[in-house]
């Protein structure tokens, strides 16, 4: 789906340049954006290196197993298919762990291990389980208790009150949360 | 792992960025969302959140540049750059890692995640902070 997706949007956006005169952009867009690319991937790739490092070390000092235990009893309803033990838990606890407070570039490397861990229970390796479903759709709607880059982006800009918004983004984010869950388990007995 | 993750990159990259550069997506927000009253800046940051978090971060300073970090657009602002996440590229990213071809509703349910949040917090800001 995200595949042909890629392919929908170049082809409504260089319709649309055509159309309204934009080719200029488009062209110039499309000579850029390899290079862009591999400028966003080398600014990820040593923050992943390093939070995959610093896993391994959370993992192997057995932090990860305590955290995840305790996160993981309330995960267990929602992913009826992965064995209650299973290390793909603990990842996904810390994955929601580091949402939690706002460190987005810090989940991702737990995010990216968790996605591996339950390929490994996927049947079929080219679609989708209903587990990943249902971590991805947890993923995006994030619960959000300290938003900590944006408390820091509003102190730089000499806020008076840089968390005023943190109620809001964490009742907000409680909905998105359990609307998305609520629509994921829908679509999840239909398949 | 690194090799896998590129060319989705790649693809996302060039895909979305045609499509804000060609004015569809300008052009789209303006027919749906004309009449709500939001400012233009807001509405470019609930389009650009999802795709991209570095250019969605750059549209929040320069909301905070323009209005003031401690307006109500700047408030609405933070909040909806707290609730929403950059929804395409941890799909495109996460299931690209681990060679997933079907994403089945993946999109779908984030989407409306992300719509839920946009939602509450600007009825929240609106009952809270106007």
């Amino acid at each position: 789906m995200v595949n042909r997706l890629w392919t929908y949007f170049i082809i409504i956006g260089i319709l649309y340049g055509l159309l309204t005169g934009h080719s200029m952009a488009v062209n110039e867009t499309i000579l850029k954006s390899a290079k862009s690319s591999l400028e966003v991937f080398i600014q990820i790739f040593p923050v992943i290196a390093l939070w995959l490092g610093i896993m391994n070390i959370a993992t192997q000092s057995g932090l990860l197993d305590k955290l995840a235990k305790l996160l993981s009893h309330l995960l267990h309803p929602l992913f009826p298919d992965v064995p209650k033990n299973h290390r793909a838990f603990g990842y996904m606890s810390s994955n929601i762990i580091a949402n939690m407070f706002g460190l987005g570039s810090a989940a991702t490397p737990f995010g990216l291990k968790a996605m591996t861990s339950l390929q490994e229970l996927n049947c079929n390796k080219k679609v989708a389980s209903k587990s990943m479903l249902t971590f991805t759709t947890l993923n995006t709607a994030a619960i959000t208790i300290i938003p900590t880059t944006l408390i820091a982006l509003r102190i730089m800009y000499g806020s008076i009150d840089p968390t005023k918004t943190v109620l809001v983004t964490l009742l907000s984010t409680v909905m998105a949360t359990i609307f998305s869950l609520i629509l994921d388990k829908i679509l999840a007995r239909r398949l | 792992m690194g090799y896998t993750i590129f060319p989705n990159l790649l693809a996302m990259i060039l895909s979305v960025n045609i499509l804000i550069n060609s004015g569809f997506l300008e052009w789209l927000f303006s027919l749906f969302l004309g009449n709500l009253k939001l400012p233009l800046e807001l509405l470019s940051l609930i389009a650009t959140k999802p795709i991209s978090g570095s250019a969605a971060l750059a549209l929040l300073n320069n909301i905070y540049q323009t209005y003031g970090v401690d307006s109500f657009v700047s408030l609405l602002a933070s909040t909806i750059e707290g609730c929403t996440d950059t929804t395409f590229y941890v799909i495109a990213l996460y299931y690209g890692s681990v060679g997933i071809k079907k994403t089945r509703y993946a999109l779908a349910t984030s989407l409306f995640g992300d719509f839920v949040g946009i939602f509450t917090s600007i009825v929240l800001c609106y009952i809270l902070f106007s």
